[in-house]
């Protein structure tokens, strides 16, 4: 029989607490007799909830209030009071109703979820992302009612300048000042730019973040524009995004069918409004500046600054532009307070930080940790260490523009400044690990030719500079690499450095230098002695028979492109080096090991 | 005149009870995962299979929903199955074969198959 339940109670029944809480359950079915209330609640286990010292804990559904330390006594009071009287028994409240986590117990897993505090991707894989009402269940847009109610706009950006969050798209300027300065600027109109072109190869959280929740973004945005005066929002997005467009479109529309967005919102003074503009995939347009003037209809270049587009922006109107994952932050930190979030993090950065873990992990995915946890927490703890128990190398993060950090690095606790100290950058988060098997000066050349095809070509350092250095590590792994090519390459890439115009052309040397600072015996084998340390580079390859392994089957000299091997069958075989192009077919179609590679 | 928080506090309160009509009042509710990601690892195959199971088998207590991507990469298509009284369990790298086995298995004999759960 179907019943129309209102409720659910579900219990945590991971296997250290299942037997204890198999007995509460007994006694939360009586008592839900007892008071009769057998056709609204229903009572669930749910897996362990990785907060074992807090436990016994029971979540109320769809209130979505978790309760800790939870005895026999409490189970009358829990049900009277919340599904009764709907109101929380606040003396049992696990984390005092927070929003930011609040799914924790959903996600399960804690192998892989029990070291993240999710606040940006609090409701990822969770909500339907294309239903306003899940958003509003779960505390959606109250943060922008709280602030249309009791805030002032100078209120709101105190909040934020309070709770310490800086730019989460890489440069980690603080967001209350950038506010307050968009806020103090003189303007009839003002706009505020969701920046959600994001370019970073192998980086994909902002496009998770907005297809797993995009109203979070848009509230945010919302609450920015009521904290700077703006009528207007733009969001930015890559068109090759094409189904995070689409479900900012349908949250879009939802909202204004609600009057969450449109003219005097809630029924309030404030008016605002959100459009879309796509973007056709430039990496430079990630630069706040040439975003602008992407959007104004220019090409994508950067501008020197000042003015900053706080003053004079776009259509030089003042203009605050922050990235999706910063946006995200807004409601929490409105609806938790500036205090909680303060308390995460480190000295100077605070909250958490999405990555996308990537590269050579077990778990690769996205993980939200709070700021301060070591690159060892997340590459062995939550990554699951190396994939094929190969051994750690090097991290990059940052994406194209941070630098690759080796094993010395590993404890270091994350945060803007210590990772800029160690020669790298937070980046948007992209994070990309790499196992011994790695050539870090291929890596390097990989990175350099992709900010070097995005180069916009404005600035003499980024375009002739990156180009340069290019040519350079690319003769080095071809093995023609010159004795003084370290040299030239870290001058040209503190010249570059020192130089650009925009962050693109500042940050790109970025990989290089860090490789060479850490990993400078690699780049040496490859220019003196012509060898690739990690057998990546074909061109410096030789590939040899072995005579008393090859039984003269003929395999690979049928297969080489070049005919360079020769050989009788049924007799060993031997490679012409002279005409030898190092493509390695013979090495991998060889059946009996017969040919190495060094 | 009410407030914003008022009437914020009103549109709440009617999208949790749409949300309890809508999916709490079934004891089995199936969510696959839905993102750019998702759907490129197969997750709208399995999500259509199990739409086609649910009409064959003429399962009236199961709801088949939608998430954003929870963040498990590399194990995707996940899906997450919900039922009363039982603790949650994820499948990993479904597809159309696999989650015609979980509802066989997992919804319909109550045994969850523990080498596919995460």
């Amino acid at each position: 029989m179907k019943k129309d339940y209102k409720y659910a109670i579900s219990v945590c029944a991971g296997s250290k607490c299942v037997h204890l809480n198999n007995e509460l359950i007994d006694i939360i079915l009586k008592e839900i007799q007892r008071q009769g209330l057998e056709d609204q609640v229903k009572v669930t286990k749910s897996a362990c909830l990785g907060y074992c010292e807090e436990g016994p804990l029971l979540v109320i559904h769809p209130d979505n209030i978790t309760y800790a330390r939870v005895q026999k006594d409490d189970i009358a009071e829990i049900l009277s009071e919340h599904i009764k009287n709907r109101r929380w028994v606040t003396r049992l409240l696990f984390h005092r109703d927070q929003i930011a986590n609040s799914f924790f117990p959903q996600f399960g897993d804690v192998d892989f979820f029990g070291k993240q505090y999710r606040i940006t991707l609090r409701n990822c894989g969770v909500i339907d992302p294309e239903s306003i009402d899940d958003y509003l269940a779960y505390r959606g847009y109250e943060a922008l009612a709280k602030v249309l109610t009791v805030f002032s706009p100078q209120q709101v950006i105190d909040e934020i300048k309070r709770s310490g969050l800086r730019g989460r798209g890489g440069g980690g300027f603080p967001t209350g000042v950038k506010w307050q300065s968009g806020h103090d600027a003189v303007g009839d109109v003002k706009y505020m730019i969701c920046n959600a072109d994001e370019g970073d190869p192998g980086a994909f959280m902002d496009r998770s973040a907005i297809e797993g929740d995009p109203n979070t973004v848009i509230e945010g945005m919302i609450i920015g524009g009521y904290a700077v005066g703006a009528s207007k929002g733009i969001v930015y997005i890559r068109a090759e995004y094409p189904l995070a467009i689409k479900r900012l479109q349908i949250a879009i529309a939802q909202a204004r069918e609600r009057n969450l967005l449109g003219n005097n919102i809630l029924g309030s003074e404030f008016s605002f409004d959100i459009d879309l503009r796509l973007g056709a995939g430039a990496f430079v347009c990630g630069e706040e500046t040439a975003l602008i003037a992407s959007i104004e209809g220019k090409r994508g270049m950067p501008k020197p600054r000042p003015p900053f587009p706080t003053e004079k922006g776009l259509f030089d109107k003042p203009t605050v532009i922050n990235n999706v994952e910063t946006w995200a932050n807004i409601p929490v930190i409105i609806l938790d307070g500036a205090e909680h979030f303060a308390s995460m993090g480190t000295e100077k950065s605070k909250g958490t930080k999405v990555f996308a873990l990537a590269g050579a992990v077990r778990n690769t995915g996205l993980v939200e940790v709070q700021m301060g946890t070591t690159l060892r927490e997340i590459i062995f703890d939550i990554g699951g260490g190396i994939r094929d128990d190969k051994a750690f190398k090097a991290v990059q993060t940052g994406g194209p523009s941070g630098g690759c950090l080796p094993s010395q690095y590993l404890d270091t606790p994350i945060d803007y400044n210590s990772l800029m100290a160690a020669g790298s950058i937070m980046g948007s988060g992209g994070m990309i690990v790499m196992d011994e098997t790695t050539c870090m000066v291929d890596i390097a050349k990989f990175f350099l030719d992709f900010t070097q095809n995005e180069s916009c070509g404005k600035c003499t350092p980024c375009r002739e500079g990156t180009k340069r250095m290019l040519e350079i590590l690319i003769r080095i792994t071809e093995g023609a690499g010159q004795p003084d090519d370290i040299d030239k390459l870290l001058r040209l890439g503190t010249m570059i450095q020192k130089s650009s115009l925009c962050g693109l052309g500042k940050a790109s040397p970025n990989p290089v230098l860090s490789t060479i600072k850490h990993f400078r015996h690699e780049y040496e084998a490859h220019i003196f002695d012509k060898k690739c340390p990690t057998k990546t580079c074909k061109s410096l390859l030789t590939y040899t028979i072995l005579e008393d392994k090859c039984i003269g089957c003929g395999l690979c000299k049928k297969n080489c492109p070049v005919k360079c091997i020769s050989g009788e069958k049924k007799y060993s075989h031997s490679i012409n080096q002279a005409d030898c192009i190092h493509c390695g077919v013979c090495f991998s179609t060889c059946k009996f090991e017969a040919i190495i590679r060094e | 005149m009410s407030s914003p928080l008022d009437r914020l506090i009103h549109m709440q309160s009617e999208a949790k009870n749409k949300a309890t009509e809508s999916k709490l009042r079934f004891p089995v509710r199936i969510f696959v995962g839905n993102a750019t990601c998702e759907n490129a690892a197969g997750a709208v195959h399995v999500y259509n299979e199990l739409v086609k199971i649910k009409e064959e088998q003429k399962l009236d207590e199961l709801y088949i929903g939608r998430t954003g991507c929870s963040g498990r990469c590399d194990k995707e298509p996940i899906v997450q199955v919900m039922m009363d009284n039982r603790i949650p369990t994820k499948y990993f790298e479904m597809t159309p074969e696999k989650i015609r086995k979980v509802v066989e298995e997992h919804v319909i004999n109550h045994h969850v198959i523990t080498e596919w759960a995460l």
